[in-house]
């Protein structure tokens, strides 16, 4: 069915129980992915974009992160009440996830083929055989070269981009419904960079995979996504088609992003930038948490905090009291 | 163009790495494979390279952080290659160094006073301390920061403002020659601009010459006069920044432009550029139009 929706995140909150005080890294998250969509979740360092995909996976053992409201929807179940046990069939079979730095999430002593390997005889049953065959196939499909000899290699004998496509094939290989990829290409060198996020694309396509692609960087987003919600503070305060986010971005925090960019090849003098920075929670204002930056925040903005508000018939949101007319019609100039 | 306030001549630097046993023959690496270069007087002369490329190496030898393999560096008209360390002291303060990471290199148990006071101690710049105190305050506010800051330590203030204090310790012995490795690298993207505006205004206020080390093409194309492209230890191609995007010719330049992510949709761009093959070979650079040099 198209346009169903795979994954409904709404109500999210996830607390961070640490002394002093509580952190409320996602502090009200609502988004959906829908069946062979990428969704970007764009934000700076600190907005909650990686807790909210740990909140997806459930993955907050040892530490003092607790989901504390929301429900996640994955196609029918709610992942909430789901049992741990469950939760790892789901986690590697139906979602999985790749990071930042693909070192660290290997293991160093274990070859490449073992450690695809041993996903797949627990998540799929397969016998030894059957599963180096299976990796194999997938070390192809992520276009790692020579793939019989690399099967034996440590992953310190492979470059930062060869990692990264064993971390992909890893992913792929219970065949996921939905990839999660936070920052995935980010310690990356740029020609490395445009390759993986070719990689993902031809995956979304011949798979019909679902991605939820976590980045920093507008460029990435721009490059692969098809829909993108924009984190600041915990919460989404913009959400749209990529192609209407970038020629019509609403949200005074995604506007004022896309304005720092430099942009290659364009000669500018400044670049225009965001004053201050990100508060932190304690220092957050009452209304609406980008009030403290906003070069056109009023009065009611740091009273009451808008809500997602729907800003065009197209499924354009955007948390922010201004619409483009009230901009006009108040004179409100940054 | 002015003159050059630094030459630098056929700069090699060979590492030797470890070997396992004792009677292998050694292996080197060679970091940095014969570069020239000069920078001129009140430029910036950004270096663009993926990592390996041997920048930050190149930017290191250029201060005499690092000992040169061969090759020769000439700053302000006088060679410094091998000038000892005692001769070079008071030199250093014409050349600074600006790092990637401001909170690695800033002592976390000196206050921000202690950390821009040092500088002006080591090179006895102000006797007097009720006078450093005043350059300090006159260096806050030269990067943006306030005097209320003086008390306190790098880990109470953001990435974008250790940044800031991290460029007022290499302001403060008035330096000609500024080397940044990775400045904004580390920084979000609203805060990223903020620093990049902070160098274009200083290097105006003071005449700075700046070498301006990065891995991001549309960093380095915003900040710089003139772009060199480092790939495996040479300079592949070198022309004005204009230039360089205009009219690229190494292939691996072509590649560089064409990974750039664009943040607009509609420009999502046929990456064919990206998978085309690299010569094997570096030969030296050769003028093919003024000023635009190239390895092919």
């Amino acid at each position: 069915m198209p346009n169903q929706n795979l994954l409904k995140v709404s109500g999210l909150k996830t607390y961070f129980y640490t002394e002093p005080q509580i952190i409320p890294a996602v502090d009200g998250v609502d988004l959906t992915i829908k069946k062979g969509e990428i969704l970007g979740l764009v934000g700076e360092s600190g907005s909650g974009k990686s807790v909210t995909s740990l909140s997806i996976m459930r993955l907050f053992h040892n530490t003092p992160g607790k989901i504390v409201d929301g429900s996640i929807t994955f196609e029918e179940k709610d992942l909430l009440s789901q049992s741990e046990r469950a939760m790892q069939s789901i986690r590697g079979n139906e979602i999985a996830m790749i990071y930042q730095e693909p070192m660290t999430s290997l293991n160093p002593v274990l070859t490449i083929g073992e450690q695809i390997e041993e996903a797949i005889i627990k998540h799929l049953g397969y016998s030894r055989k059957q599963a180096t065959a299976h990796a194999k196939k997938m070390l192809e499909l992520v276009g790692i070269p020579r793939v019989d000899s690399i099967i034996h290699d440590y992953p310190h004998q492979l470059s930062g981009g060869m990692r990264q496509r064993v971390m992909i094939a890893m992913a792929m290989s219970c065949s996921p419904k939905l990839l999660i990829a936070d920052e995935p290409t980010t310690a990356l060198d740029v020609t490395i960079q445009a390759q993986i996020l070719d990689l993902m694309k031809t995956l979304q396509t011949t798979h019909d995979l679902s991605i939820l692609l976590i980045t920093h960087d507008l460029g990435v987003i721009a490059e692969v996504c098809d829909r993108v919600a924009v984190m600041y503070a915990g919460r989404i305060v913009e959400e749209a088609d990529v192609f209407e986010l970038f020629e019509h971005p609403k949200h005074p925090y995604t506007q004022g992003l896309m304005q720092s960019m430099p942009r290659l090849g364009e000669h500018q003098e400044r670049l225009s930038s965001i004053k201050g920075q990100i508060p932190a929670p304690q220092e957050w204002p009452k209304g609406c948490k980008f009030a403290t930056r906003c070069p056109f925040a009023f009065e009611k903005c740091w009273q009451n905090e808008p809500e997602l508000i729907l800003a065009n018939p197209h499924g354009h949101r955007s948390r922010c009291w201004l619409s483009d007319e009230v901009k006009e019609t108040e004179g409100v100039k940054p | 163009m002015t003159k050059p306030l630094v030459k630098v001549e056929q700069l090699t630097k060979i590492y030797k790495l470890k070997t396992k046993k004792k009677s292998d023959s050694p292996k080197t690496l060679k970091a940095v494979d014969g570069l020239s270069f000069h920078i001129a007087e009140g430029e910036t002369f950004g270096l663009v390279g993926e990592s390996g490329s041997g920048k930050s190496t190149t930017g290191r030898m250029l201060l005499r952080l690092l000992d040169v393999t061969s090759g020769r560096i000439v700053f302000n008209g006088k060679d410094i290659t091998h000038l000892k360390e005692r001769q070079l002291r008071p030199m250093r303060k014409d050349f600074q160094m600006v790092f990637q990471d401001p909170y690695a290199s800033l002592n976390p148990r000196y206050t921000v006073s202690d950390i821009l006071e040092e500088p002006l101690i080591a090179h006895k710049l102000y006797p007097h301390r009720a006078d450093r105190l005043k350059r300090v305050k006159e260096l806050l506010s030269t990067v943006g920061l306030a005097e209320t800051h003086m008390k306190r330590y790098p880990h109470e203030f953001s990435g974008g403002q250790r940044q800031r204090i991290g460029i007022a310790r290499a302001l403060a012995v008035n330096p000609k020659l500024i080397v940044a490795d990775e400045p904004v690298s580390a920084l979000d993207v609203s805060i990223q601009s903020q620093i990049l505006n902070l160098f274009k205004d200083l290097q105006e206020a003071f005449n700075l010459t700046y070498l301006f080390i990065a891995h991001d093409l549309s960093v380095v194309d915003f900040i710089s006069d003139r772009i060199a492209v480092m790939h495996r230890g040479r300079i592949v191609e070198l022309a004005a920044r204009e230039e360089l995007y205009n009219s690229p010719l190494h292939p691996y330049t072509k590649r560089l432009l064409a990974s750039v992510p664009v943040p607009d949709p509609k420009q999502r761009r046929k990456r064919h550029d990206i998978y085309e093959p690299l010569p094997q070979q570096t030969p030296p650079l050769k003028e093919v139009s003024p000023g635009h040099f190239v390895a092919l």
